[in-house]
């Protein structure tokens, strides 16, 4: 149990991984049954309109956000390391946060069941102003909101831990070109994992704000429902493809393997994939064609949607050049790949249909539209990765599921799957969302598909009762399926080195690697990772803090203790050299040969950091555009304050640099002199902004909605101001490391990563400053 | 130590913050337009200024250069969608 609880083994995680998402997958299950009982037949008062709305809305965010994204990441943490030939992910104890994280958040939402008022209700999208304090008086919502916040933490910190691991961590021959299929595709969601959910945080910081300090974001006419549809569908969209990507690159792999074929075109294939995440932001106006946005942009946003089908049509070419004149071998593994294609394709045919301004215009909100996402997002990912499930168990667990049961497995679902979703293609006059209905016309397909629920939901028993047979099943061979893929090839249970060229395991087919690489690193290595009871108690910690927005001051302040004892425990790991992983020999790490792996990953992080002030800033910019009484620069805000302010923090910029070029010289007191004169000119800038703030909020009357410049002024500046506060602490530990000889000519990585992101700050400051200030 | 450039950057970031100021406070008499234009400019200015010498873009790889081009094409990318939308 111990293990468990503080592993930071990356196939440890994994597993941990898997096993929580199909936790989660039960507990939405059970609310799909629940709504497909409900609709069964017509005027049905199975579930009352308040229980209807909170299943329906926690079906889809948790099979969304806790059960398919994590199932991939699953598989990401347990197969990218081995099949580029890394050890272990870049950061073994992120990865093990970043897993937990996403374990408290999924508690904290179902815990919006139990709370007065119940769960988000407002559909998974959270539309305004449904969830808004007017509609949604319960804490549910609060909660809610509380618990994507930390999924989003969690994905943003998976994603620069899987991001580096690899760009930094492939071995030696494992080039671009070269990465398999699964990793590949993986990159790719990766990227959109990093530049997508800053967009969620930020509107769920927004939305936090608006039902608990009395902001407006998206309760008045100028941002409202509108602005909180840019916000969620920037990261809602391509949600849509972090999903699939990561199955599609499950089934390319397995494709090519069970038809003894390379992947055909893999070039294309590859670009294809980068256009597919390209376009996937800027085709999300699609959702909001009803919504009153320009025409201007309806158009262009329809035609974005219709030519992100082109890449997706490369990807379905290969799909089948891979397969053509292939000897191919129908295993369950491959029946599953070549359900989510079949699936895929018809979901997205029915997408061009929504593509389509005109029609969607008859088309939105209905059941075709439940049907069209549900066979793109749900049925194709769901298939991919259940044939990942199946492909990798040998791997997994040494031994061999019960094929027999696969395939029923397969049977049963596809047939249920498609009997729930197809008929919903008929109903295209059916309003979605609706608890109940009177339409004669509506029930037969209504039934069929409540028929399939009952077919597709129970038959996953299947799946989890074959996984659980495995455990005790029939050793594997150490390739059954006789793949060239380097997590094959590496063997089950071979040793080290024992599956390069000439090895006899491959067959020189497969995915198209073709092993002209060598196994740098043991199978054997990626058992070292120490455990470590840091990442669970922070996590623990960050959750409880950010319940405590629905439950109260007191348990934000228990929250914050438990999050200042594991980050405090973290920090002291690292300053006793507690926590320490074998360094890895060098490999691949085309383009960023001479970037250390600590700075590759804050870039990355900055990355996401620029989405998420660029999303706070775009909905400033939106609001104020929309809103004709904005006052001008000088009546909020003293222009004297704010220019002494920026002045400060650009000079801390200039402190911090200068104190990096110390120690880059050894000059060991220099830096501890220049850090110190950089927190207190932090301390200096934070408490201007204090007092501004404090001025500002007592001009206001106790209870008093927040006017709208006010409202992104202190959304803004408080976001920032925390990140200058996590500076600051940066600083403290810094110095003491520094004091104690942690830092010197050849060692300042630390320092240097600290500049970075004390840089970024300060620059989004001199944003900040002319857009609140001055403009 | 090489501080020559660094220490240039930040005596510019303060000039072109003292130019805002007094632009925002009218002392230039510049038309509002053409002063809003100017402070635009000197923000955008600096920040590239930030990002070129202390966030040491002009020393960093493609790769590294590449991450920062992309995340902030996809920042500007959210707020012009957004802004985009407004006008019926």
């Amino acid at each position: 149990m111990k293990r468990w609880l503080f592993t930071t083994n990356h196939k440890e995680v994994g597993i941990l991984y898997l096993v929580t998402s199909f936790y989660f997958a039960f507990l939405a299950g059970i609310l799909a049954f629940l709504m497909r009982t409900q609709l069964a037949v017509p005027s049905e008062t199975f579930l009352q309109p308040p229980q209807y709305n909170e299943a329906v809305t926690m079906h889809g965010l948790i099979m969304v956000l806790w059960f398919l994204s994590p199932l991939g990441i699953a598989f990401a943490n347990y197969f990218v390391p081995l099949q580029i030939g890394a050890a272990d992910v870049a950061f073994a104890r992120l990865n093990a946060t970043s897993y937990w994280m996403y374990v408290f958040s999924g508690i904290t939402a179902f815990v919006s069941f139990f709370v007065p008022g119940g769960s988000p209700a407002s559909g998974w999208t959270n539309y305004s102003p449904l969830t808004s304090l007017q509609f949604s008086p319960g804490s549910g919502e609060t909660l809610g909101a509380a618990a994507l916040i930390v999924l989003a933490a969690s994905n943003t910190v998976g994603t620069v831990n899987i991001l580096v691991t690899i760009l930094w961590h492939r071995a030696a021959g494992v080039s671009f070109v070269k990465l398999p299929m699964f990793t590949m595709f993986t990159f790719w969601t990766m990227l959109q994992f990093l530049w997508a959910f800053p967009s969620l945080i930020a509107g769920l910081i927004m939305l936090e704000a608006d039902r608990l300090l009395g902001t407006s974001f998206f309760t008045s006419t100028a941002g409202g429902s509108i602005l909180w549809d840019h916000v969620w569908w920037f990261f809602g969209h391509p949600e849509v493809y972090i999903v699939l990507l990561p199955a599609f690159g499950i089934v390319a792999g397995i494709i090519a393997t069970f038809s003894g074929r390379p992947v055909y075109a893999r070039k294309p294939l590859f670009a294809a994939v980068g256009i597919v995440v390209l376009l996937s932001y800027m085709v999300y106006g699609h959702h909001m064609f009803l919504t009153g946005i320009s025409l201007t942009e309806r158009e262009v946003f329809t035609i974005n949607t219709e030519t992100i089908s082109v890449p997706f049509g490369i990807l379905m070419l290969s799909f089948i050049g891979t397969m053509y004149r292939g000897a191919i071998r129908l295993t369950t593994p491959m029946l599953f790949a070549l359900g989510s294609v079949v699936i895929f394709v018809i979901g997205g045919l029915s997408g061009v249909f929504n593509s389509s301004l005109a029609l969607d215009i008859a088309l939105r909100g209905t059941y075709f539209v439940v049907a069209h996402f549900h066979y793109v997002m749900v049925g194709a990912s769901e298939f991919g990765l259940f044939a990942g499930i199946y492909y990798w168990l040998p791997k997994m667990t040494g031994r061999m599921y019960n094929e027999t049961l696969g395939k029923t497995h397969f049977i049963l679902s596809f047939v249920g799957f498609n009997l729930i979703f197809f008929p919903m293609f008929y109903l295209e006059d059916m309003p979605r969302r609706i608890v109940t209905y009177n339409v004669a016309a509506w029930a037969p397909a209504n039934f069929v598909a409540t028929v399939g629920a009952h077919i597709f939901i129970p038959s996953q028993i299947l799946l989890v009762y074959n996984m659980l047979k495995t455990l005790k099943g029939p050793p594997a061979p150490a390739n059954p399926w006789n793949s060239t893929d380097r997590e094959w090839t590496g063997g089950t249970t071979m040793p080290h080195g024992s599956g390069g060229p000439g090895s006899g395991l491959g067959n020189g087919l497969g995915n198209g690697l073709g092993n002209g690489v060598s196994h740098s690193v043991s199978e054997s290595a990626h058992e070292v990772s120490p455990l470590s009871t840091r990442p669970i108690l922070l996590c623990l910690g960050f959750a409880i803090s950010m319940a405590g927005l629905a439950f109260g001051l007191p348990v934000i302040i228990v929250g914050l203790a438990v999050l200042a004892w594991g980050v405090g425990g973290w920090a002291w790991d690292d300053y006793r050299g507690k926590f320490r992983l074998p360094e890895e020999p060098e490999g691949e790490r085309w383009p960023f040969s001479r970037v250390p792996k600590d700075k590759l990953a804050m870039w990355t992080f900055l990355g996401s950091e620029a989405v998420l002030f660029g999303v706070l800033l775009g909905s400033y910019a939106f609001i104020r555009v929309n809103f004709p009484f904005w006052p001008a620069p000088g009546v909020l805000h003293d222009l004297n304050l704010g220019t002494v302010d920026t002045i400060i923090v650009i000079t801390s910029s200039l402190t911090a640099y200068l104190g990096l070029q110390s120690i880059k010289a050894g000059n060991r007191r220099s830096l501890i002199g220049l850090l110190g004169v950089t927190l207190l000119l932090g301390v200096l800038s934070l408490a201007i902004k204090g007092s501004e703030w404090y001025v500002l909020a007592t001009g206001l009357a106790p209870g008093a909605e927040i006017g709208l410049p006010l409202s992104s002024y202190f959304v803004t500046t408080g976001i920032h101001g925390a990140h200058v506060l996590a500076g600051l602490l940066l600083i403290i530990y810094l110095m003491k490391r520094a004091a104690t000889g942690g830092f010197s000519a050849e060692r300042y990585g630390t320092v240097e990563n600290f500049n970075l992101y004390w840089s970024f700050v300060n620059s989004v400051w001199l944003l900040i400053f002319p857009t609140f200030y001055l403009l | 130590m090489q501080n020559t450039t660094p220490i240039a950057i930040w005596s510019y970031l303060v000039v072109a913050t003292l130019l805002e100021w007094a632009l925002a406070r009218n002392l230039l008499s510049l038309a509002t337009i053409y002063a809003n234009i100017a402070i635009a400019v000197l923000a955008a200015s600096q920040i590239l200024a930030v990002a070129t010498v202390f966030l040491r873009l002009k020393y960093e790889s493609r790769g590294i250069v590449g991450i920062a081009a992309a995340s902030v094409f996809f920042a500007v990318l959210a707020v012009v969608l957004a802004l985009g939308s407004i006008g019926h």
